[in-house]
């Protein structure tokens, strides 16, 4: 079935053999980041390497392109052991990067974060040849069919945009590796769909592609081989067709999980939120729902269907144009966060990094941020009462941390994701917007995150859930509603949900879906 | 090894969304703002004094703001890397001394010698600035900060009490600001050749696209492989080097050298060309906004002086005007940032 590194591939491969990298060591001061990776990449073939956060993905993804260096290990690149001193070199070598969060100048132009990647064209004068640094830009683009504006900032591009020049920038006519770490995150569909189209064309043509990722749907339907890391081992490699999803989680989490999404079931109580005829203008209207306490309701809908705005609306965090807000039965007013957090709604936002949490400061500082006041002791704060909350949150979520005084920028994804969680929780909510609260994190981490919000439904909170991950959605929410550009679709009250109705609403590929 | 057909093409052939016509893009540009700020300080300061709109009076706002150009152009440099320089006055101060005391102690020196030992203290002494910065990763605000005052310290035990006069100097010293051709004076002159050469290695050559690199994304940069450390380095060099000349240019502009010169200079410098557009966060900014920058404080400071302001509220009403100029830059700034997100949906 599968291949235990060492042994030799018994698989049929497309092509020869193009980088062989064994026994590699990374250390990080005192952190193991990669213990024995070893990866073969063959010329034609899409190679996903899987696994959690902190399995050394991106380690190995930049020792390859040469922004740090390996203690100890080999890589063999076309029959020939190399050392890959810096990023020049490793493009030199071929390879091609694109990294997860976009490496681009935001000051200068397109053409120009063009230029950084390739070799700058001079002229005669010895000054840089704009018409060289257009022309190559414009070569670029083509490559990918994308067309962007050549003398355009890269700080006014959409972060699709962004994500698009990243790839281009990345291709060169010498590629031969072609590294994409993680690079759908910030695509749309239309996106995604070209830019498989990009790989399956590099892939026709000999270029071998190494796909990091955690999307599982997306690897089974590119990857030729998988090869599964954990905790900075490899732990297995083969061909696709002896993976299934359920078998590749298995192997990068180290357990078989029973069920990646717990849904713990709860019978809810009496309407909690109520919203009726909400409307802002240009982004939803007439929006009604209502939720239960101890009752988990499911926002679906593509990006830009106003579910956010929604979430900001009740949170008060932009204006209502019209529409009540009815909670515990009482319409209210809200005008902003404090009016909502004093009718008990807690909101959890979509990009935590920017709206979630102060990255540069600890754990206690972040968590106690919300609730400041109430840990005070004769007016001054108590650095008992401080700890003491962060420490409860700690174990009560667990989140893996050095301690409370750690910072929150030195955690994973969804670790960060768990303090945003306990600082809104730290607030005793009875209503909870969670907005997106796995994006970004591991199968792991995602299951820990529901966990959680499944014993705060069974607490009796008012759960209001959206999410990208529709897979997710449908396995953890009570209810489902649809929403396609502002506009309210059906309703969906019995699990389990038919994804495809749910879809084809959230799209409206079909023109009336009934409720069920 | 792979070539794809539709790289066959020929570049000039594509069709690009959405290009931009020169027109717009001059609107767009950064510095359109600020001249028209300059143009509507000039015009305002022309009615109210009938002294200012003058030859005589043009030639003294391009003598005051040269050497806050020149300097101005090193602290770009630096603040292009997302770094700071705050030294420049002391480091102006201590080379303005020292070239002038070379040159009084030792009459048979040619001027040339003079200049250019003047540059290489200087240099030396923004080298200081920038290997801790590149080498120890210690904050250029508090470095320069620092050395403000170390440079500042060393001049006055240099000088003691002791100043040099335009007697004590040679005749080629005295002129070598106030020369003229065409009626722009020498010293002017300079600050456009430095201005010209940086403009052209900011704008036209990889290096200087590297450094507004490196300050726009650091973390970019280190995945493109570019030298950071080195350019950084570099920067604080430049900028010792460039307030090594403004020194000799200094002690024959103002005719008396003694240890307390230029004191301050480096928030007149600072003023002008954040006023100019350069950002403070780095990777962002131009040359010809440090000469605007400057030109506004020069035409703001020269104006209000015809004015006969009293000296006591002189500096009050002197940073009144620079805050109504950068409001009044804002607020068209945000008028072309609208109509440019309007064209773009």
């Amino acid at each position: 079935m599968t291949v235990i590194p060492g042994e030799t591939p018994t698989i049929a491969t497309q092509g020869e053999l193009l980088v062989s990298v064994s026994g590699l060591v990374k250390r990080f001061g005192g952190v193991t980041a990669i213990k024995n990776g070893s990866i073969d990449l063959y010329r034609g073939e899409v190679h996903a390497l899987l696994g959690e956060n902190g399995a050394g993905k991106s380690t190995l993804v930049n020792i390859l392109a040469g922004i740090v260096r390996p203690d100890a290990g080999t890589i063999i690149v076309g029959g020939e052991e190399v050392t890959i001193a810096n990023p020049r070199q490793s493009r030199a070598l071929g390879i091609s990067v694109v990294h997860q969060h976009p490496v681009l100048f935001p000051d200068l132009t397109v053409a120009e974060n063009i230029m950084f990647a390739d070799a700058p064209p001079h002229n005669r004068a010895g000054l840089l040849s704009w018409k060289g640094v257009e022309a190559n830009a414009l070569r670029a683009m083509t490559r990918l069919n994308v067309h962007l504006d050549t003398s355009e900032l890269v700080k006014n591009l959409s972060s699709a945009e962004q994500q698009l020049l990243e790839i281009i920038k990345a291709l060169s006519d010498d590629t031969a590796l072609l590294i994409l770490d993680e690079p759908t995150a910030a695509l749309s569909k239309r996106e995604v769909k070209s830019l498989m189209e990009v790989i399956a064309r590099l892939k026709s043509e000999g270029v071998a592609i190494l796909f990091v990722g955690h999307r599982l749907d997306e690897v089974f339907a590119l990857a030729d081989r998988v090869t599964v890391s954990r905790d900075g081992t490899t732990i297995v490699t083969g061909p696709v067709a002896d993976f299934t999803p359920e078998s590749a989680v298995t192997y990068m989490v180290g357990r078989a999980l029973d069920s990646v999404f717990p849904k713990v079931d709860v019978v809810p109580g009496a309407v909690h939120l109520e919203v009726k005829g909400l409307t802002r203008e240009g982004s939803y209207e007439n929006v009604h729902f209502s939720v239960r306490k101890g009752e988990i309701l499911g926002l679906a809908g593509l990006v830009g269907a106003g579910r956010t705005e929604i979430a900001r609306g009740i949170f008060g965090l932009d204006a209502i144009d019209g529409g009540e807000i009815i909670i515990g039965g009482t319409p209210v007013t809200i005008h902003s966060p404090a009016d909502a957090m004093r009718h008990g709604v807690a909101y959890v936002p979509e990009d935590r990094t920017r709206e979630g949490v102060i990255l540069d400061q600890s754990i206690q500082f972040n968590l106690s941020l919300a609730v400041i006041d109430t840990l005070t002791r004769l007016g001054l704060i108590s650095p008992t009462k401080d700890r003491g909350l962060s420490t409860s949150f700690i174990e009560r979520l667990g989140i893996r941390t050095s301690g409370p005084a750690q910072d929150v920028s030195a955690l994973s994804g969804g670790n960060q994701q768990k303090v945003v969680l306990a600082k809104w929780l730290s607030t005793d909510p009875d209503i909870l917007i969670l907005d997106d609260p796995t994006k970004g994190v591991d199968v792991g981490a995602k299951s820990e995150v529901y966990r959680i919000v499944s014993t705060m439904a069974q607490a009796g909170l008012t759960i209001v859930l959206i999410s990208n991950e529709l897979e997710e959605l449908l396995a953890v929410s009570d209810r489902v509603i649809t929403f396609y550009r502002g506009r309210q679709g059906a309703e969906f009250t019995e699990r389990p949900f038919d994804a495809e109705k749910v879809l084809a609403s959230m799209t409206r590929e079909v023109s009336d879906v009934n409720a069920r | 090894m792979s070539t794809l057909d539709d790289t066959k093409q020929a570049p000039e052939e594509l069709e690009v969304v959405h290009r931009k016509s020169g027109l717009r893009r001059i609107f767009e540009r950064r510095e359109t703002s600020l001249v028209l700020v300059l143009v509507a300080l000039v015009v305002l300061f022309s009615i109210l004094s009938p002294r200012f709109a003058s030859a005589a009076n043009f030639g003294q706002i391009v003598t005051d703001m040269s050497i806050v150009v020149i300097v101005g152009i090193g602290v770009a440099m630096v603040l292009f890397t997302r770094n700071i320089d705050v030294s420049t006055g002391s480091m102006v101060g201590l080379t303005a001394f020292f070239a002038a005391d070379l040159s009084a102690k030792n009459p048979d020196l040619p001027l040339i010698f003079v200049v250019l030992a003047s540059c290489a203290l200087g240099g030396v002494l923004g080298a200081i600035n920038g290997g801790i910065v590149a080498t120890l990763k210690v904050p250029s605000i508090m470095v320069t900060l620092g050395t403000l005052y170390i440079y500042r310290g060393i001049d006055s035990a240099l000088a003691g009490a002791n100043q040099v006069t335009a007697q004590n100097l040679s005749p080629e010293y005295n002129t070598i600001a106030s020369w003229t051709i065409f009626g722009f004076p020498g010293i002017f002159v300079y600050a456009l050749i430095i201005a010209g050469i940086a403009h052209v290695f900011i704008r036209h050559t990889y290096s200087g696209r590297s450094l507004l690199a490196l300050g726009s994304n650091p973390l970019a940069a280190e995945k493109m492989g570019i030298a950071s450390k080195r350019w950084i380095f570099g920067a604080f060099v430049l900028s010792g080097v460039l307030s090594g000349f403004a020194g000799v240019l200094w002690g024959a502009r103002y005719g008396t050298v003694d240890s307390s010169v230029a004191t301050g200079f480096e928030l007149v410098v600072l003023a002008a060309v954040v006023v100019g557009g350069v950002s403070v966060n780095g990777g962002n900014g131009s040359i010809l906004g440090v000469i605007v920058g400057a030109a506004i404080l020069s035409v703001i400071a020269i104006g209000l002086a015809l004015l006969n302001v009293s000296q006591f509220w002189l500096q009050a009403i002197q940073g009144l005007v620079i805050v109504a100029a950068l409001v009044f830059d804002i607020f068209i700034r945000r008028r072309v940032e609208a109509r440019r997100k309007g064209a773009r949906s």
